[in-house]
C-alpha cells in the first residue's frame, strides 16, 4: 500500500487494520504528518499543527491494541479540531487576535469525548475569526485555500476542516457549524459533512451567548466515518442546557440499512433563493432522481416565500454585538473589518430587533415542519454557487443575476434556524473541477436517517476516487 | 362515600373505580359540575366553564367503557385547562381584555393529548394576563381566592387551576409556568405541581408574547402519583416544537413508587441571593428537609454564589411585551392591566444589547446549577418566601417586617425557568394562619422522574391530604 492510499483511506477501514495490526497507528500518523508536511504550506489548513501530541496518543493507541485493552471507537485515527474549539495545552485562537496566545488549561467537551475515544489529534484547523464568516481567512493566519483549486475559497467556517479532509490529511475532522459553516466548506471541498441535529453534541464551556444556532459536527470524506465519529461525539451532558438525551443506537451499525419507503421532496429555493448556478442546479436535479432506483417516490416540494435571512442575521449580529462590544476600543484595528461591521450593526439593534427575530425563526419553523410531514428528507443545493475566488467574502452574481451578500448561501442557515439535521454530500464537479454538493435533510432527531440516505447515495455514485492534485 | 369524599379523591383511584364501573364518567361529571356551581361563586377559579363539553365527553368516555375498545390514560377523568391553552371552539382570553372574544381555532397540543388520553373537560381555569404576574387578577373575571382563606390570593398565574384543585373541583389541572407559575399557586394553594425539565412537554403554539424557552406545562394536582399519570399522558416530543426532547420511553407513573436507593440532597434558603424568609417558611423547611434522612439520603445545607437573575426575566418580560403589546398601548392601555401597561413601557427604549446581556447572564446561571448538580442529586429550596398573601395587592412588600422588593417574595421559582431544570413544589406544613406552606424539589436535567420519586417519598412520610380547605 503506498503512502497517498493511507492517507484516503476510509477511517473506519484504518480502525479495522490498528485492531487487527495490519497497521499501527504511529506508522499511520508518521505517513499523515509527512503529508501535512509537504501539503499544508500550499493550502493552509491547519493552523497549529500538535504532532508531539498526536505521536503521544498514537503511541497510546497501539499500546492499548497490544496490551488487549477495550479498544474505543475511534482507536488511533487521525482527526483534526477546530480552532474554535479548546484543546488543553494547546493554542487555541478562534481565528482572533484578541486570543492570538490562549492557551486553554482544559479541553472543549467534545475533545474530551474524541479523546476517550482514542482519537489521534493532528492539530488545530483553520476558522475565520470566532467562525463568523461562510469564507476561511483571518488576521492571524491567512486564507485557507480549497485544494480542488488554489485560486478559490475553502468556504467556511470550519474551511481548514475542510481542506484538510478533501488533501488526505485528516481522516475525520471535527467541524462546527452556525449557519452552514460545516456544510458549505464540505460542499466547496468535496466531502461529506453532517450538522447534527441541534443539541446532539454537547457545546460546553457554553459559548458566552448563545442563541441557540451552533452544532458542532464531523467532516469525512467517508459517510460510514461520519457515522462512526458522531457515535463518539453525541450523547447528553449536563453541562449545556439544551443537549439531547442519549438515543441509544450506534448510528455506525445501522448506517448501511436501507429504509424501504421514503419522500423525498427537493427544492431548488426553499421559497425565496433567487438564482441558483446552473452547473449547481444540474447536478442536484440529476442526483436527487438517482433515489428512484432505490424505490423511493421523488417530486418538487413547493414552498412558499418566506425567507428567514433577516432574522438570522439579526440573531448573529445581535450576539457578536453583546459579546465584543467590551473589546472593540482596545482590539479595533486587529478584528477582521467585516465583523467590526457587524458588531457595530448588532448595538444598533432597537431592543424589538429580537422578539420580531424569534417570531419570524417560529414561523419559519413551522414552514419546514409543514414540509416534513408531507416529506421524510428534504434535498436542496448546499450552496447556491461551487467554490468562488478567495478575498471575497461573498460573490455578488449568480449566473449574471446579481445576488445580496447572502444570496450564495441561501440553503444552510435556515436548518440552524430550525435545528434540523442536515448534511452535505458530493454531488458531481464542474466543468471547472470545483466539487458540486447536495443538502440533505430530515427532521428532529433524524440524523440516522440522513446518514442512511447519503450512505445509499454514496454506493450508487461515490466520489472518492476523485482527489485534488497538491504537486 | 359522601359526594365530597369522592371530590377530593385520586384522579388514579378514581380511574380506577371508572374503569371497574363502581361509578360511571357522566355521574363522577355531573358531581363535580355541581360543585362548581355551588363553590366556584365564591373562588372564581373557573372563568369559562365547558359543562356541555364534559358531559359530552363524558357519555362517550362511558360508551367507550361499554363497547369495550381501548381505554386512554385517561379515561372518563373530569379536568381543567388553564386559560392560556386553546381549545378548539372554547373561548380563550389568555386573561386579556385584548383577546377577550377570542375562540380558539385549533388545540393546545396538551390539550389535545389530554383529550386522546380521555378526559372530560371541565372548563377554562383564570389566569392573570398573559401569565404576568403572580397572582391571579384580570380585567374579565376579576380575582381568584385561596380556597384556604378567601382574603388571600390564589397565587398566579395559575391560580384558577391551584384554587379549583383544592376545592375539589376535577382530579387533573393543566398549568404552565414561565417563572413559577404552577408553583407558586400550588404553593399557595397546598397542592403538588410540577414544571418538567424544559422540552418534556410540547408547548405549541404560543399565543400573545414569545417567551424565549421560559414556558414549560405540567400538572396541578393533589397526589403525587397523579401529576406522574398526567405527565405520562402529556409529555414526549411533537415537531411542532423545536425544542421538545425526545421520547425516553418509561412510564412515570410505573416507576414514581421505586426510592432512589443512595440520593445526596442539598438545601439552601437563599440560593445565595434571596434576602428574607418568612419565619414560620424557615421553621417548616428545615424541619422538612430532615425528614428525608429517613430514606438513608444524605440532607446538607448547600451553598450558592448567585447573582439574583431577576434582572434577567425582568428584562425579557420588558422587551418581549414592549414587542407584542408595545403597538397596542395607545387602543388598549385602559384595558390593560396596570402592571402589565408598566412593563410594556418598561422595554421602551431597551436595546438589542439589552437582550443580549440577558441572554449571556442566563448561560452563567445555568453554569452554576450545572456545578451544583455534580456534586447533588437533588436541591430543595422553600417554594415561596411566605405563605399567600392578602388579596388586591400583585406582591407584598413586606416579608417579616422587613421592606422587600416586588419580586423577593419568590426567588425560588425563575431560577429554573432560566435554566430549564425540572422543579416541583409539594406540600410541607400549614402556617399558624392555616395557610399551606411548600416545599420545592429540583432535580438535574432530564431527572423529572428522579424528582417525582422524592416527592412520592415525601408525601408517604408527610401526606396532607386529610386537610380540605372548609366552605360556608
Amino acid at each position: 500500500m503506498n503512502k497517498e492510499d493511507i492517507c484516503f483511506m476510509p477511517a473506519w477501514e484504518m480502525r479495522e487494520k490498528i485492531k487487527c495490526q495490519e497497521l499501527t497507528s504511529q506508522e499511520i500518523t508518521e505517513v499523515i504528518i509527512e503529508r501535512i508536511e509537504k501539503i499544508n504550506p500550499i493550502i493552509n489548513a491547519y493552523c497549529t499543527p500538535t504532532f508531539e501530541l498526536a505521536r503521544e496518543q498514537a503511541k497510546k493507541a497501539d499500546a492499548r491494541v497490544k496490551d488487549n485493552e477495550t479498544i474505543p471507537l475511534l482507536n488511533g485515527i487521525p482527526t483534526s479540531i477546530k480552532d474554535l474549539v479548546e484543546v488543553k495545552g494547546v493554542r487555541t485562537t478562534m481565528g482572533s487576535k484578541i486570543y492570538e496566545n490562549h492557551i486553554p488549561d482544559d479541553d472543549a467537551f467534545v475533545v474530551k469525548r474524541l479523546k476517550n475515544a482514542g482519537c489521534v489529534i493532528l492539530g488545530k484547523t483553520n476558522t475565520p475569526e470566532f467562525g463568523f464568516k461562510g469564507v476561511t481567512d483571518n488576521l492571524i493566519f491567512g486564507p485557507t485555500l480549497n485544494p480542488w483549486n488554489l485560486e478559490k475559497t475553502s468556504g467556511g467556517s470550519s474551511g481548514g476542516a475542510g481542506a484538510a479532509v478533501a488533501s488526505g490529511i485528516s481522516p475525520l475532522a471535527q467541524g462546527s457549524d452556525g449557519g452552514g459553516s460545516i456544510r458549505h466548506p464540505a460542499c466547496f471541498c468535496g466531502t461529506y459533512g453532517l450538522k447534527p441535529t441541534f443539541g446532539r453534541v454537547p457545546i460546553y464551556p457554553p459559548h458566552k451567548i448563545n442563541v441557540n444556532l451552533s452544532v458542532i459536527g464531523p467532516l469525512t470524506r467517508y459517510v460510514s466515518d461520519a457515522a462512526f465519529m458522531l457515535d463518539a461525539m453525541k450523547g447528553p451532558f449536563e453541562g449545556d442546557r439544551l443537549s439531547l438525551p442519549s438515543d441509544n443506537i450506534l448510528y455506525s451499525e445501522h448506517v448501511n440499512e436501507k429504509p424501504d419507503k421514503l419522500k423525498i421532496g427537493y427544492t431548488l429555493d426553499l421559497g425565496y433563493a433567487k438564482v441558483v448556478d446552473s452547473e449547481m442546479e444540474k447536478a442536484v436535479i440529476n442526483s436527487v432522481y438517482k433515489f428512484e432506483t432505490m424505490g423511493w417516490d421523488v417530486e418538487e416540494a413547493k414552498f412558499e416565500g418566506l425567507d428567514p435571512s433577516l432574522a438570522f442575521s439579526t440573531h448573529w449580529l445581535v450576539a457578536f454585538g453583546h459579546e465584543m462590544e467590551p473589546y472593540l476600543k482596545e482590539w479595533s484595528e486587529k478584528i477582521d473589518p467585516l465583523l467590526k461591521t457587524w458588531i457595530e450593526a448588532g448595538l444598533r439593534f432597537p431592543s424589538s430587533s429580537f422578539p420580531l427575530a424569534m417570531k419570524m425563526r417560529s414561523e419559519f419553523y413551522e414552514v419546514i415542519h409543514t414540509a416534513f410531514k408531507t416529506y421524510d428528507i428534504l434535498v436542496t443545493p448546499t450552496t447556491a454557487v461551487p467554490a468562488f475566488e478567495f478575498g471575497i467574502a461573498a460573490p455578488t452574481k449568480i449566473n449574471g443575476i446579481e445576488v445580496s451578500p447572502t444570496g450564495w448561501q441561501p440553503f444552510t442557515f435556515p436548518f440552524n434556524f430550525t435545528g434540523h439535521p442536515a448534511a452535505s454530500i458530493p454531488c458531481g464537479w464542474t466543468k471547472g473541477n470545483l466539487p458540486l454538493g447536495m443538502q440533505i435533510v430530515s427532521r428532529r432527531f433524524n440524523e440516522l436517517l440522513i446518514l442512511q440516505v447519503s450512505k445509499a447515495f454514496e454506493d450508487i455514485a461515490p466520489w472518492q476516487d476523485k482527489k485534488p492534485i497538491l504537486n | 362515600m359522601n359526594r365530597e369524599d369522592i371530590c377530593f379523591m385520586s384522579a388514579l383511584e378514581m380511574r380506577e373505580k371508572i374503569k371497574t364501573q363502581e361509578f360511571t364518567s357522566e355521574e363522577i361529571t355531573e358531581i363535580i359540575i355541581e360543585r362548581i356551581e355551588k363553590i366556584n361563586p365564591t373562588i372564581n377559579a373557573f372563568c369559562t366553564p365547558t359543562f356541555d363539553l364534559a358531559r359530552e365527553m363524558a357519555k362517550k368516555s362511558d360508551e367507550k367503557l361499554k363497547s369495550g375498545e381501548k381505554l386512554g390514560l385517561l379515561h372518563g377523568l373530569p379536568t381543567s385547562i388553564k386559560d392560556e391553552m386553546p381549545i378548539k371552539g372554547i373561548r380563550t382570553t389568555y386573561g386579556s381584555k385584548l383577546f377577550e372574544n377570542n375562540i380558539a381555532e385549533v388545540d393546545d397540543i396538551c390539550v389535545g393529548r389530554l383529550k386522546k388520553a380521555g378526559v372530560v373537560i371541565l372548563g377554562k381555569t383564570n389566569m392573570s394576563p398573559f401569565g404576568f404576574i403572580a397572582v391571579t387578577n384580570n380585567l374579565i373575571f376579576g380575582e381568584t381566592l385561596n380556597p384556604w382563606n378567601l382574603k388571600r390570593t390564589s397565587g398566579g398565574s395559575s391560580g384558577g387551576a391551584a384554587a379549583s384543585m383544592a376545592s375539589g373541583l376535577g382530579y387533573l389541572a393543566l398549568g404552565a409556568d414561565g417563572g413559577g407559575s404552577i408553583r407558586t399557586p400550588a404553593c399557595f394553594c397546598g397542592l403538588y405541581g410540577i414544571k418538567p425539565s424544559f422540552g418534556r412537554v410540547p408547548v405549541f403554539p404560543i399565543s400573545g408574547v414569545h417567551f424565549d424557552s421560559l414556558v414549560h406545562y405540567g400538572p396541578i394536582v393533589r397526589y403525587v402519583k397523579d401529576a406522574a399519570l398526567m405527565l405520562d399522558a402529556i409529555k414526549g416530543p411533537h415537531n411542532a416544537d423545536q425544542y421538545t426532547l425526545p421520547e425516553e420511553n418509561i412510564s412515570y407513573l410505573e416507576k414514581v413508587d421505586e426510592k432512589p436507593s443512595q440520593l445526596k440532597i442539598g438545601y439552601s434558603l437563599d440560593l445565595g441571593f434571596a434576602k428574607v424568609i418568612d419565619t414560620e417558611v424557615k421553621e417548616s423547611f428545615l424541619n422538612s428537609v430532615k425528614k428525608f434522612e429517613e430514606f438513608g439520603w444524605s440532607v446538607e445545607p448547600a451553598k450558592f454564589k448567585i447573582r439574583n437573575p431577576e434582572r434577567i426575566l425582568l428584562t425579557y418580560h420588558s422587551i418581549l411585551f414592549n414587542y407584542d403589546l408595545g403597538p397596542k398601548l395607545k387602543d388598549w392601555r385602559d384595558k390593560m392591566y396596570p402592571d402589565l401597561v408598566k412593563a410594556v413601557e418598561a422595554g421602551v427604549g431597551a436595546t438589542g444589547n439589552d437582550f443580549a446581556r440577558s441572554i449571556a447572564r442566563r448561560k452563567v446561571l445555568f453554569v452554576k446549577f450545572h456545578e451544583y448538580f455534580k456534586k447533588y442529586d437533588i436541591l430543595l429550596t422553600p417554594s415561596t418566601g411566605l405563605p399567600a398573601f392578602e388579596l388586591g395587592i400583585s406582591f407584598p412588600t413586606k416579608i417579616d417586617g422587613k421592606i422587600v422588593s416586588p419580586t423577593a417574595w419568590m426567588p425560588f421559582s425563575a431560577p429554573f425557568n432560566l435554566t430549564g431544570l425540572p422543579a416541583a413544589t409539594i406540600p410541607s406544613g400549614m402556617s399558624s394562619e392555616g395557610l399551606p406552606i411548600g416545599l420545592q424539589i429540583v432535580g438535574n436535567r432530564f431527572n423529572d422522574l428522579t424528582v417525582l420519586q422524592v416527592s412520592k417519598a415525601f408525601e408517604e412520610i408527610a401526606p396532607w391530604q386529610d386537610k380540605r380547605p372548609k366552605f360556608e
